[in-house]
């Protein structure tokens, strides 16, 4: 396979392409004698590579239509992700499409001018060369080939310093695995070892160290034993991951290692079997604190707290407990896992995450000194944005004589650089990262690239004369230096690069031993003054992925926002300081301040003000100038205490979701109960008695069905959704956004109840409960009786042979009845014609209609998935297997929640599915007969007893 | 050829009733007259207020249907409330001219010309709405059931569809109607109206000539548009009324949607027939044809159309309660009390409370009382219909519950679908004889003709 | 302007009563074709003529008969030539096609009847019937005997002694 063939056509025709939509050309989309390797018209060509939007380094298979890629997905081999993936990995398409792309080279020295590449690398490297090996590289995360071009050039030019930067870099965690363990490596976990997790403040379910890898391992051991796999969340605020645990203990942020230690104490008091050094040891690093002082000290009740360890002691044979924000909480918990032997089943030193390559905080503040003191003259800064992120970081660099960023998108710190030059997204280039020991992952061009920016290899290659084609390096460097040696196919490198992953082999575990010596914790008083608390948002991760109008659209799980930057608050507080939804505040830490709009969250505790981080932007068109960045407020930490609020008395609409949080005991997400449910209004007893039925003719039923069976051809495609897998995640509808060529609306159209979205959470609170949260992903239930097809007086919607509720947009007149008459209010109607901000229409799906004002659409259970599979299926001629068609949405949950198939073949996993006590239908006293059966949540008991 | 009629002469008007058949023609042809300034004024702020609704139609037309309050739970707006409002008003017409003739009721007569006259209007002005509501109304046509290339026909089992089908076969019937009513007074018209507006009349009058021939046909083609017209106004409404309770919606799926519907449309459609007499009544000076009897009559009809929407009102919240169903349940509590409380109690007492008045007989027979009442009952009328659109507000799905309010566009529309009707009603009071000469003259006892003449 | 070319004789009569008088008259002198015109169908006039019954109540029902059946064909003929299913439905669910049948039923009535009203009494037409005299649509009524010659003298008198008012030659 000629690839350098390949990508010199893709590039030009993608730039074609690029034209033909909008720019005037004369030139065909795609040349057809001779056509380009690897294009066909109409067949998709997959790419594997790896996914740079979080240090996690997911492998993905990217989907390239026409020299476009239109859709990412989990590689199915990855050992990592598995197939699935995230929100944030689904939406990095639109890092490469984005139109804040830095297109050319700029020099800000003397009057910002674009250069040209020759200009600008020479530039690049007389500044680095006048610095005199005063130089230094601060990048995010990167390891293997992009690390090695780096560390080449900088050691070029006579520099030492290459520094890595992340703003969530688990420098707790490592700490505490130094105190205790004598290494600062963050060890691979398996946590579907573990037979009781207790989380402090780690939300593993959404952004903590690998959440992809987590939600597999966390569905894992609760379908190992869905009634003894246990999950105690403790924390400042509910985060999805907490919403799906057994029992959300609220404790005041800044507090985690009293609740930490307390736990310690506890276990310690319920005889937990260690041996006698590790007790010595851990009750030294007590220091005699009590269990109940403690306990008081983080306000939780100290019942629930030896409750917990009772049951950590007692029940559980590998309970595991994580932790994030507090070194003091992380080295409790090392003991804890320690004494209890958790770690050694689940964590696994010998192949530590890449988070370990990182610089430590106090390295960091030393590079921030010389970068104040000047003994740093010259800094390239790659793929990270400290200004943004890194407080304290703008004051230092103004020192600095020369900036230069490489980059692919606007960014703070773009802004702020000498030079700028724009280098390709990973998505476009050549590269390997190696997301822990054992596991290296290939980064691979999937396709042309869109804009002239360069590679990295090429900005970095000496100055004067043409650089070495990025492809041909790469291949030349090879194997070992890059990481790939000790693959078993190592030899085969188009074979590596054809499977996007190498798995060199790595040390055999090793039981860590117990090192902490004179350390003790010392337990302060209680804080009485608000705390502020900046967490890894779901969808925007540290802020790297906020400036995305999908992500600022998906809304948030369980504050159901879109469009904004916010500050979470507890009514109760709310109340106290009279402050009411959408006031605009100034929170002030002793660090700094920020305004912000007030969210009143019932999931947060009252002493608390949780901030997502990632707003606070002065760059980014999608970010800019809306909430504020929690860093600032805490200078990099997780918390930041004696916090003040003072309103500013200004006001914005909030642009949430949720016409209600609550569903008034109509059961639209329905969950069975180990322990005895709470008292609820006697109405709900109309919904409980149907049974499920599956809409299949086979199900007819005389007493309730008016019209005869209607017989479906050759399938009955359906879904069945597990409520008790759904960590409200929002993968699906990304992925959904992608697949389907679903509209952006924007924040006035979505205070005006017009998103677009085809599939969303469903997010209600239940009273009386804990955690009391129930997702539900509604989309369209393609039911049987369709009440929106009979309205419409065109038959633009209606059933089809194999069960879908089909509409059809050309036949739509616009008279809105079928989104009227449809219980669910999934129908989403163009009340305006949307359009792309250009290149962002590159990534329209072909496959898909791009729908026109005036038409209603919905979700179509990917059809156009369901025909590719029949097209394979009549060639072979077979049927189509089960599980052969996925849609987006199922493809890529990563709790397994969703599964798709056909109920007409009695052995598919979803008939199996739906056969189970849980499954029931939303709405089913309508006999509208869906196709979705839902799974009730399982309400568990958490054996702490009420308190 | 004769100078003993002056056509334009208007002579002494009496106060009750009227002299013989010369003096009919006078006084009613005597209104077509020549148009004044102020006459022109007002027309053309009809005009402009039409031109408002063209403008807002075109903006929706370019921008999307966004530039209304629609929105994803309530996804019809003010639009489909004033095409329920306006086919209402058209009621009355075909009622009065149509049952009341089968039913003898003499009091019809008086009336019947421009109640008719307002159907015709109100369907107009009805028929434009679910026209322009439409996301793509450039394609409206495809609800026509016209053989095409791809066999692609209306599915016949759409609420819209029978919508489609009723409205305008409403329109054609009620049109004829109309027109067959007119023929020989647009004769009259011809005979005796000077200028050249005798031309029109002429065309218009078909070349009518009062002979035996004529009279024979007319008067059984009359009765039969009466009969086949009093089917069709109750279908009419229970046809519109299924665009709501053939759905599922809480608070729609109601099996007494069709019978309240059209008590409320008769209800609207009186009292609109009073705003529109009571000034014509004055300004045309035929005190002595529509006389306070007639008015009183219809005041009493409209306590008997109150009072059925009264228990409308109170039996679908009753039913709402029994059938114990959570939806339905929470559907009419929020109309006693909750989101749509104002709507709803505006509605009830406007249209319920307000005639009760009309047990008083001196309210009766007050024209000031009577106006008063018609606008309030045309305002609950139109709140009935708002109240049931922003019942979609909260349905089943709490998590999908959204808010509607009007925006700018659909209030242009609203007002200026007010003066589109307004504009025919004043061409029409101006340019056609607004009261049935011919019935008139039927209602004369011969005694009081023959008197002037005595037997030869 | 109700002048017309066809000669006869036209009587004014002032009121209803004497011109039903007139109408028996000249009928028992044997006269068959004449034109009475009348402000309103008098039912004495209309007594003194004794037409039969109008024919268009047959018009009428075949018209409703017609669109009954056109519309049950049309709304057949359309779920059949694509067999669509909708909210489970049977394709051919005529139950909600009454409806149409109805509205169908209606309107072609009515039009029938219309157009027969017109196709009865000779109309449209351009000029008013032989005679015709705008007081008639006032409060006159009239009779018109087309005769020539010698008939004239016999049917005027005829006419003045049964209380014409006026008589007129034409």
């Amino acid at each position: 396979m000629k690839r350098r063939d390949f990508l010199k056509i893709a590039g030009v025709s993608t730039a074609l392409t690029a034209a033909g939509c909008g720019f005037p050309t004369n030139q065909k989309l795609i040349p057809f004698l001779n056509p380009p390797e690897n294009i066909i018209p109409g067949i998709p060509t997959w790419y594997a590579t790896t996914c740079r939007q979080c240090p996690a380094g997911c492998g993905v298979w990217a989907k390239n239509r026409e020299a476009r890629i239109i859709k990412f997905e989990g590689a199915p081999e990855h050992p990592i992700n598995r197939g699935k993936l995230c929100a944030r990995g689904q939406a990095a398409l639109e890092d490469i499409y984005h139109p804040d792309r830095l297109i050319d080279p700029v020099s800000r020295s003397g009057g910002e001018s674009r250069l040209t590449w020759p200009q600008a690398r020479a530039m690049l490297h007389a500044q680095a060369a006048a610095a005199g090996g005063k130089v230094a590289v601060l990048s995010g995360l990167e390891t293997g080939y992009d690390a090695a071009l780096l560390n080449g050039w900088l050691g070029g030019c006579g520099g030492t310093r290459a520094t890595m930067f992340e703003p969530i870099s688990y420098d707790e965690l490592r700490e505490a695995n130094l105190a205790v363990y004598g290494t600062d490596d963050v060890p691979a976990l398996d946590l579907s070892r573990s037979d009781l997790l207790v989380s402090i403040g780690a939300d593993f379910l959404e952004t903590w160290l690998s959440p992809v890898e987590f939600s597999a391992q966390f569905t894992a051991a609760r379908e190992r034993d869905v009634r003894k796999t246990g999950f105690v969340y403790a924390g400042p605020r509910m985060s999805a991951t907490a919403a799906v645990a057994d029992r959300w203990l609220p404790i005041q942020a800044g507090a985690e290692a009293h609740f930490a230690f307390a736990l310690l104490a506890a276990a310690i008091d319920a005889g937990v079997s260690a041996s006698a050094d590790d007790l010595l040891c851990a009750r030294a690093a007590l220091g005699g604190a009590k269990t109940e002082d403690l306990a008081r000290r983080c306000g939780v009740d100290e019942q629930l707290i030896r409750a917990v360890a009772r049951r950590m002691v007692k029940e559980a044979s590998q309970p595991y407990v994580l932790t994030a924000g507090s070194a003091d909480a992380a080295i409790a918990a090392n003991l804890l896992n320690h004494l209890t032997g958790g770690v050694r089943a689940v964590a696994d030193f010998s192949r530590p995450l890449a988070y370990s390559r990182l610089a430590r905080r106090a390295e960091l503040e030393q590079f921030r000194k010389d970068l104040e003191s000047g003994a740093i003259q010259a800094l390239l800064v790659f793929r990270a944005n400290p200004i943004y992120a890194w407080p304290g970081f703008a004051e230092a660099i103004a020192k600095v004589p020369f900036l230069a960023v490489i980059d692919s998108v606007e960014t703070e710190t773009t802004a702020k650089a000498h030079l700028v030059l724009p280098v390709h997204t990973p998505y476009e280039t050549w590269g390997t990262y190696e997301p822990r020991r054992g596991v290296v992952g290939i980064i691979q061009p999937t396709m042309g690239a869109l804009h002239p920016a360069a590679h990295l290899q090429q900005i970095l290659a000496p100055a004067g004369g043409n650089p070495e084609p990025v492809e041909q390096h790469f291949a030349r460097l090879g194997g070992a230096p890059l990481g790939l040696a000790g693959d078993p196919h190592a030899g085969d490198f188009r074979g590596l690069v054809a499977r996007g992953f190498a798995t060199p082999a790595s040390g055999a575990a090793t039981a860590p031993e117990l090192k902490l010596t004179g350390y003790q914790f010392t337990a302060i008083a209680p804080r009485e003054s608000l705390t502020v608390h900046g967490y890894p948002s779901l969808r925007w991760y540290d802020g790297r992925d906020a400036n995305k109008n999908w992500l600022q659209e998906i809304p948030d799980p369980l504050t159901c926002m879109t469009w904004d930057g916010w500050v979470e608050m507890h009514p109760d507080t709310a109340a106290k300081l009279g402050v009411a939804q959408g006031d605009v505040v100034e929170v002030e830490t002793r660090h700094g301040k920020g305004e912000a709009a007030v969210f009143l969250y019932r999931g947060v505790h009252p002493q608390t003000l949780a901030i997502p981080m990632g707003m606070g932007r002065s760059a980014g068109r999608y970010t800019r100038g809306s909430g504020v960045n929690p860093l600032a407020l805490t200078r990099g930490r997780a918390s930041a205490g004696d916090a003040k609020v003072r309103l500013t008395g200004r006001k914005i609409r909030l642009a949430h979701t949720d016409g209600s949080s609550q569903q008034f005991g109509r059961e639209i997400a329905r969950a069975i109960y180990e322990v005895a449910p709470p008292e609820r209004p006697e109405t709900e007893a109309v919904h409980l008695k149907y049974p499920v039925r599956v809409p299949i003719a086979a199900n007819h039923d005389d007493k309730v069905d008016i019209y005869p069976p209607v017989e479906h051809s050759m399938y009955r495609w359906g879904m069945v959704v597990d409520l008790d897998k759904c960590s409200g995640c929002s993968a699906c509808a990304a992925a959904c956004y992608a697949e389907n060529n679903v509209a952006i609306v924007g924040k006035e159209r979505v205070l005006e109840n017009r998103i677009m979205h085809w599939i969303f959470i469903q997010r209600y609170f239940e009273d009386g409960e804990n955690p009391g949260v129930r997702f539900l992903p509604m989309l369209c239930q393609h039911c049987n009786n369709a009440p929106c097809e009979a309205v419409c007086p065109v038959y633009a919607p209606h059933h089809d042979s194999e069960g879908l509720n089909v509409q059809i947009y050309n036949r739509c007149i616009g008279t809105r009845y079928c989104g009227q008459n449809c219980p669910y209010k999934v129908r989403r109607f163009n009340f305006f014609k949307y359009t792309r901000t250009p290149p962002l229409n590159l990534q329209l799906n072909p496959d898909v209609t791009a729908r026109e004002m005036g038409v209603m659409e919905k979700c179509s259970f990917c059809v156009q998935r369901i025909k590719q599979a029949r097209q394979t299926a009549n060639v072979e001629e077979r049927e189509i297997r089960d599980g052969e068609v996925q849609p987006a949405c199922v493809q890529t949950c990563p709790t397994g929640a969703l599964s798709f198939g056909t109920f007409l073949d009695p052995a598919s996993k979803v008939s199996r599915l739906a056969k189970d006590p849980r499954a029931y239908q939303v709405l089913d006293e309508l006999n509208t007969r869906p196709g979705v059966i839902y799974l009730k949540k399982i309400v568990r008991d958490d054996k702490l007893g009420k308190a | 050829m004769n100078e003993t009629l002056a056509p334009t002469a208007i002579g002494d008007i009496p106060e009750e009733g009227v002299r013989d058949f010369a003096s009919v023609n006078r006084q009613i042809l005597g209104n077509i007259k020549v148009t004044t300034r102020q006459w022109w004024i007002v027309l053309g702020i009809l005009i402009a207020g039409v031109g408002m609704f063209l403008s807002c139609e075109m903006n929706q037309f370019f921008h999307g249907i966004g530039v209304d309050g629609m929105n994803n739970p309530t996804f019809w707006g003010t639009m489909l409330v004033n095409f329920v409002f306006w086919v209402g008003i058209g009621h009355a017409g075909t009622l009065i001219s149509a049952i009341l003739y089968l039913f003898r009721a003499k009091f019809r007569t008086a009336i019947a010309r421009s109640a008719e006259a307002m159907t015709v209007f109100a369907v107009m002005t009805a028929g434009l709405f679910p026209v322009i509501h439409l996301g793509r109304v450039w394609v409206f046509y495809w609800l026509a059931p016209y053989p095409n290339q791809r066999e692609l026909w209306p599915n016949f089992i759409s609420p819209l569809m029978f919508d489609f089908v009723a409205i305008s076969t409403y329109f054609t019937v009620s049109l004829l109607f109309w027109f067959t009513g007119l023929i020989p007074d647009l004769a009259a018209a011809r005979d005796h109206v000077p200028g050249w507006r005798s031309k029109v009349y002429r065309v218009l009058s078909l070349g009518w000539s009062n002979n035996q021939r004529n009279w024979r046909h007319y008067a059984r083609s009359y009765l039969f548009f009466a009969a086949l017209a009093t089917p069709l106004v109750i279908s009419v409404h229970s046809v519109v009324s299924w665009d709501f309770a053939l759905s599922i919606v809480p608070g729609w799926h109601s099996t007494i949607y069709p019978p309240y519907f059209v008590a409320g449309a008769i209800h609207s459609g009186f009292a609109m027939v009073l705003v529109l007499l009571l000034p014509m009544r004055h300004f045309q000076k035929v005190k002595n044809i529509i006389t306070m009897d007639v008015l009183e009559k219809m005041a009493k009809f409209m306590i008997f159309t109150g009072l059925i929407l009264a228990y409308s009102y109170g039996f679908e919240i009753f039913v709402g309660m029994f059938s114990q169903n959570t939806f339905e349940m929470a559907a009419f509590l929020k109309r006693l009390s909750g989101f749509a409380a104002v709507s709803f109690w505006t509605t009830a007492l406007c249209n319920c409370l307000a005639p009760v008045i009309f047990f008083w007989k001196r309210a009766r027979r007050s024209v000031p009382w009577l106006f008063l009442v018609g606008v309030l009952v045309n305002i609950g009328m139109w709140y009935e219909r708002y109240l049931i659109i922003i019942t979609q507000r909260q349905t089943y799905v709490p998590f999908s519950w959204g808010d509607y309010f009007p925006s700018a566009n659909e209030i242009g529309l609203t007002v200026g679908a007010f003066c589109w009707f307004g504009m025919w009603v004043w061409l029409f009071m101006r340019f056609m004889p607004t009261i049935s000469i011919v019935d008139i003259k039927e209602e004369i006892p011969h005694a009081a003709t023959e008197a002037q003449h005595g037997h030869v | 302007m109700a002048t017309c070319d066809t000669p006869g004789v036209l009587a004014v009569f002032p009121h209803g009563g004497i011109c039903a008088d007139a109408v028996r008259a000249v009928k028992q002198a044997g006269r068959t074709k004449f034109h009475v015109y009348s402000p309103i169908a008098d039912h004495r006039v209309v007594a003194a003529i004794g037409q039969k019954v109008s024919p268009l109540g047959l018009i009428t029902l075949a018209g409703a008969l017609t669109g009954f059946l056109s519309a049950i064909g049309l709304t057949s003929y359309a779920a059949a030539s694509y067999k669509i299913v909708v909210m489970g439905k049977p394709f051919l669910s005529w139950i909600p096609w009454v409806v149409i049948d109805f509205e169908f039923t209606i309107l072609f009535g009515c039009l029938s009847n219309f157009i027969g009203m017109l196709a009865l009494s000779g109309l449209p037409r351009r000029r008013t019937t032989p005679g015709y005299d705008p007081r008639f649509s006032d409060d006159k009524y009239g009779i018109f005997v087309p005769c020539e010659g010698v008939e004239r003298e016999q049917v005027m008198s005829l006419l003045r002694e049964h209380g014409a008012a006026e008589v007129h030659e034409q």
